[in-house]
């Protein structure tokens, strides 16, 4: 750690802060979306009134990811400066255009949540999945200059001098279509699996039958949209995997805690990667896997990380944990998603669901996010000393202002304040406007039988 | 001309765009909590009607900016992000306060009591920030200390043409804001809040004006900028006639006038203003056009590449084309229709 440990301490506080509510932001308008769809098709006013009660949800979330990211935009310049004039010649345009997809999404989010009743359905079913779309296409974008970092394409430097830029070819770089797939399916799976929770522990407390009914098929759509993003998931992780032992192989060989090039390749499961010994303590080790994993044959071989320059190394322990805990969240999501509708299908008629799997799933919520969190964090600490790859370092990429660091206690503040205020805005909507008065303004009371039908 | 220029022009019309949006919705802000703590509630609610649905689309302008800037200019990102390390980040910290008082107040509920003075307080505090940073654009606040450039507190405090900027600022965000709530409240049929706004805006125009003299001509009087800024007076000039040809506006009898006590047609008197403030902002652009950061960033070293300048060009072009109807849609939904603005 040098002089720039408090910028990068800040800078991933606001970063791990802002996609909370980004993944938030994310997923929220396509579940919407759907809950507005089958209101449509099913005629089936609890489903307008679940989209109309999660729209609110939106709102305050979306008030926050939107001025974290305006923070996130400009500490990127007033911190990294060294990072963004580089980054300025090469990779604006995804900046650039992911503006414009905020601008849409901005636009019918007003639309949305401000004009729903003077437009037709058909348009407001529109506008929910336009900002479902300009949602997803704003985090791939800013995704892909993270992809950039990672695998820096599409230009030279040459005496210390930029040249034979190509923007377009910096935006299409080779992590690209492995980092966006995997980011946006991961989003799709953690919100899905934070909305389930909500439903389930309203199940755990109860309610009269239309209550039950009404948060039944908010479990059963949250579940339903967790199935091919948990698959996807896992194919998408594959794929990223198997891409950086081709192109970021030190990242690679951190996170499986691997030192010595191997064939075959032992994965080790936990354990304590010590660069001091060039081992890890503890841990799971399954022979053989390693390499099916990174080279799809039995005994392919992997590069340790004592191929490599010790200064090149990220902090080895910590990235392996991380990326171990990644994968955790991603096996625990897998028994989630199972279990559920194991569950569901083995009772199809009358079922009740029994207090421990809702326990679980109510668990599962914030588990999916710390999934979301140590993806990143992994990603990112595994890519040091280097901000972009082998070209700069975070070091040269840091702001030479002196006491940056200061800075730290004003936006942790800031921080505390906005995650309070948004949980507190949450709670107090929920409380003004109960399940069952909303129930019964919609007219919806006893126009359906309740709790038995799925 | 040539590429520097052209980009600098473009990104001068996003801030000139940001100028007046932002001043409508930080000063809209304002009015909200000044009008509810004086019990004045018809006129705090048009100014809300406005603000909820609109703010969110008004601070992605100033995100482009920032993202503009860097892509064009990459060598001024590098100077302005060392330079303006804590009045950024007390500007972003403030921004952040007043988005979430607004988005926080869509879920409602006892909290909808403190948001708006949150949101009022922190709307009116921006300005004052964000215009601060022209003035260190026109340079002998920094001195470049060890670390590269620094910004000199002390002196920048001290500095009579800073207040006149900050002054000039916070009437300009007052005046545009009640004009155009004028107008607003008139489509909504609004008649106390009308008056409210048409008083406002008749008064706050000439402290805007008498403060916008000041901060030119506070400057040091060997400043690089204020020859320059003689040489473009046919903009000033006309931008002071416009001004000028707003005031009358007031007094006409309008069409469907607002009630026999308020007379005057604000949407005349809206297009005017704008018409003033594009006039000046071109003038004050060519005049600060050579240096970004005076003396250290001109335009022409911090300028990106060709292939960036042409790319980014064409994607800033196309993707504010493509924007244009979102745009109309959300005028027609959110200013014009009587349905909406009526509450
Ligand atoms: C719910 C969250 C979540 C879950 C369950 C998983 N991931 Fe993940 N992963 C992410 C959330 C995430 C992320 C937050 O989206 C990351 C961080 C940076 C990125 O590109 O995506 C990521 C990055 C990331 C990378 C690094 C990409 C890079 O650095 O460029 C790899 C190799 C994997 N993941 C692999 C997996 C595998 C094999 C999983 C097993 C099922 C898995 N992930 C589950
Ligand atoms: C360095 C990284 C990032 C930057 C510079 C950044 C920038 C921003 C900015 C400026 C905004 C607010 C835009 C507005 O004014 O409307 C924003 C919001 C948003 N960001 Fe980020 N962001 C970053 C990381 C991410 C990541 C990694 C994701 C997703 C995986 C993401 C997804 C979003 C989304 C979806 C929004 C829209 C608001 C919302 O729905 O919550 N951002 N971001
Ligand atoms: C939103 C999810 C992200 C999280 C949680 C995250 C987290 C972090 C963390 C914790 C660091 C500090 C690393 C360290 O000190 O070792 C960091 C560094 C950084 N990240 Fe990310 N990051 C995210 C996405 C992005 C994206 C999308 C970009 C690109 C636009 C980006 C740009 C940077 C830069 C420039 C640095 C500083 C240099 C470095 O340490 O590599 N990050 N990030």
């Amino acid at each position: 750690m040098g002089g720039d440990a408090g910028v990068r301490t800040l800078f991933g506080m606001t970063l791990a802060f802002h996609i909370v509510y980004a993944t938030l932001g994310v997923g929220l308008p396509l579940f919407i979306a759907l809950a507005e769809i089958l209101a449509l098709r099913r005629a089936d006013p609890l489903y307008r009134l679940m989209a109309r009660r999660w729209a609110a949800v939106f709102a305050v979330f979306l008030a926050t990811g939107v001025v974290t990211g305006t923070i996130v935009a400009f500490q990127l310049q007033l911190l990294w400066p060294a990072f963004m004039r580089l980054a300025g010649q090469v990779i604006a345009l995804p900046f650039a255009i992911e503006v414009f997809a905020f601008f849409i999404e901005a636009v019918f989010t007003a639309v949305y949540l401000h004009a729903a009743d003077r437009i037709a359905p058909v348009l407001r079913i529109a506008s929910a999945l336009l900002v479902a779309v300009a949602a997803a296409a704003s985090a791939l974008l800013i995704t892909d200059v993270n992809a950039f970092m990672n695998t820096p394409t599409g230009f030279r430097v040459q005496a210390g001098r930029l040249v034979d830029i190509h923007p377009f070819q910096a935006m299409l770089n080779p992590a690209m279509p492995s980092e966006l797939a995997h980011v946006l399916v991961t989003a799709y799976l953690a919100v899905a699996l934070v909305m389930a929770a909500f439903a389930a522990r309203a199940l755990l407390r109860g309610g009269d039958p239309v209550e039950v009914a009404y948060h039944r098929r908010e479990l059963d759509l949250a579940m339903a949209l967790a199935v091919p993003a948990w698959v996807l998931t896992a194919v998408t992780g594959d794929w990223a995997g198997k891409f950086l032992d081709k192109a970021e192989p030190i990242k690679f060989a951190a996170q499986e805690g691997l030192f010595r090039t191997s064939a075959p390749a032992t994965l080790v499961i936990g354990g304590y990667a010590d660069a001091a010994t060039a081992s890890v303590r503890g841990g799971i080790p399954i022979p053989h896997l390693l390499s099916i994993l990174a080279t799809s044959s039995w005994s392919g071989s992997v590069k340790g990380l004592l191929a490599f320059p010790r200064a090149s190394w990220p902090p080895v322990a910590a990235v392996h944990l991380l990326f171990d805990a990644m994968v955790g969240v991603g096996v625990l999501a897998g028994l989630a998603v199972v279990g559920y509708w194991w569950v569901r299908w083995r009772a199809r008629a009358g079922y009740g669901l029994p207090p421990q799997l809702l326990g679980g799933l109510v668990a599962m919520g914030p588990v999916a996010m710390v999934g979301i969190e140590t993806g990143w964090i992994f990603a990112e600490l595994g890519r040091q000393p280097w901000t972009i790859e082998g070209v700069l370092t975070t070091a040269q990429a840091a702001t030479t202002y002196p006491h940056a660091g200061l800075l730290l206690l004003p936006f942790a503040l800031l921080y505390g304040l906005l995650g309070a205020g948004s949980v507190l805005a949450v709670t107090v909507h929920r409380r003004r406007h109960p399940l069952s008065e909303s129930l019964r303004e919609g007219g919806v009371a006893g126009a359906r039988g309740g709790g038995r039908e799925g | 001309m040539g590429g520097p220029y052209t980009a600098a022009g473009l990104l001068w019309f996003l801030v000139f765009v940001y100028a007046v949006a932002g001043s409508v919705d930080f000063g809209a802000t304002f009015w909200r909590m000044f009008y509810l703590r004086k019990g004045q509630h018809e006129a705090a609610g048009v100014a809300e009607r406005y603000v909820s649905p609109l703010w969110e689309a008004t601070n992605v302008f100033l995100v482009l900016i920032g993202v503009v800037l860097v892509g064009f200019f990459p060598g001024a990102t590098f100077a302005m992000g060392t330079l303006l390390l804590w009045p950024g980040a007390a500007a972003l910290i403030l921004l952040a306060i007043r988005g979430a008082a607004l988005g926080f107040a869509y879920a409602g509920g006892g909290l909808a009591d403190v948001l708006p003075y949150v949101s009022g307080a922190t709307a009116i505090l921006l300005p004052a920030l964000l215009v601060s940073m022209l003035t260190v654009s026109q340079g002998g606040f920094t001195s470049a200390g060890g670390a590269g450039l620094v910004l000199d507190f002390g002196l920048l405090l001290h500095s009579a043409r800073e207040y006149a900027y900050v002054g000039f600022a916070l009437a300009a965000v007052l005046f545009l804001s009640a004009t155009f709530l004028a107008d607003y409240a008139k489509t909504a049929r609004s008649h106390s809040a009308y008056r409210v706004y048409r008083v406002n805006a008749l008064w706050l125009g000439p402290v805007m004006m008498l403060a916008g003299v000041a901060a030119i001509f506070l400057g040091p009087s060997d400043s690089w900028l204020l020859p320059r800024l003689r040489a473009e007076w046919p903009w000033f000039l006309g931008s002071l006639l416009a001004f000028c040809a707003a005031l009358p506006v007031w007094w006409w009898p309008g069409r469907n006038s607002a009630g026999p006590v308020a007379p005057g047609r604000p949407r005349l008197a809206v297009l005017l203003a704008a018409l003033q403030f594009s006039l000046a902002d071109i003038g004050y652009g060519l005049a600060h056009a050579p240096y970004i950061l005076f003396p250290q960033v001109t335009t022409v070293a911090a300028f990106s590449n060709q292939a960036m300048f042409r790319d980014l060009l064409w994607v800033t072009v196309l993707g504010l084309a493509i924007l244009v109807p979102g745009f109309v849609w959300l005028w027609r939904l959110f200013i014009t229709d009587p349905r909406y603005t009526r509450g």
